[in-house]
């Protein structure tokens, strides 16, 4: 099972592939919970 | 520990529950991978704790593996939910709901809905969930991009 954890300077953000990954960019990178989120909360 | 009356596709689509990240669908609605909120400790400690860990059980006359994403306590919780990937009856997964708040979001307008998070896979299907995939742990902690 590949789990990636990848740390940037604005977020802390995981992968979990349940199936072995057949590319080196499987994924789509979109915040669906971040769009939600209300702004002047931040 | 019961189990939702709606696939996780369904669920996800028509916004019964939100997530933290974008989760990946194939055509049949099985779930090839997820995004999660994850820190390099909290990834760390899970690994050292050896949390991500696979079991083989017997349900429904039916033989499962079962991969944990999490402490063991917090993945068999009876809070918990079963949810099926679709109406076929080989892959599950056990999410945990959790109040928006509880990882620092607010949504606006306030809105009842809960978060899904993933804890556990519950596979009896080797094609598409390897058994030998399952067992061969490949971690990667990338920093800095």
């Amino acid at each position: 099972m590949k789990i990636t954890c990848m740390e940037s300077d604005y977020a802390h953000i995981g992968y979990v592939y349940l199936q072995p990954p057949s590319g080196n960019i499987p994924h789509q990178t979109n915040s669906k919970l971040n769009q939600s989120i209300d702004n002047s909360q931040i | 520990m019961s189990m939702l009356p709606y696939s996780f596709r369904s669920g996800y689509e028509q916004e019964k529950f939100e997530t933290e990240y974008g989760v990946d669908f194939d055509h049949s609605g099985y779930i090839t991978g997820y995004e999660i909120g994850l820190s390099p400790t909290q990834f760390i400690k899970l690994i050292k704790s050896q949390s991500y860990r696979l079991y083989e059980s017997v349900w429904k006359n039916q033989t499962y593996h079962i991969f944990l994403f999490d402490d063991y306590d917090s993945v068999f919780s009876e809070n918990n939910r079963i949810c099926p990937m679709n109406q076929k009856d080989d892959a599950y997964l056990m999410i945990q709901y959790v109040e928006p708040a509880a990882l620092g979001a607010t949504f606006y307008p306030s809105e009842e809905k809960k978060i899904a998070l993933i804890k556990g896979l519950i596979s009896a299907n080797p094609e598409l969930y390897p058994l030998r995939y399952l067992m061969h742990p490949d971690f990667e902690l990338i920093e800095d991009i």
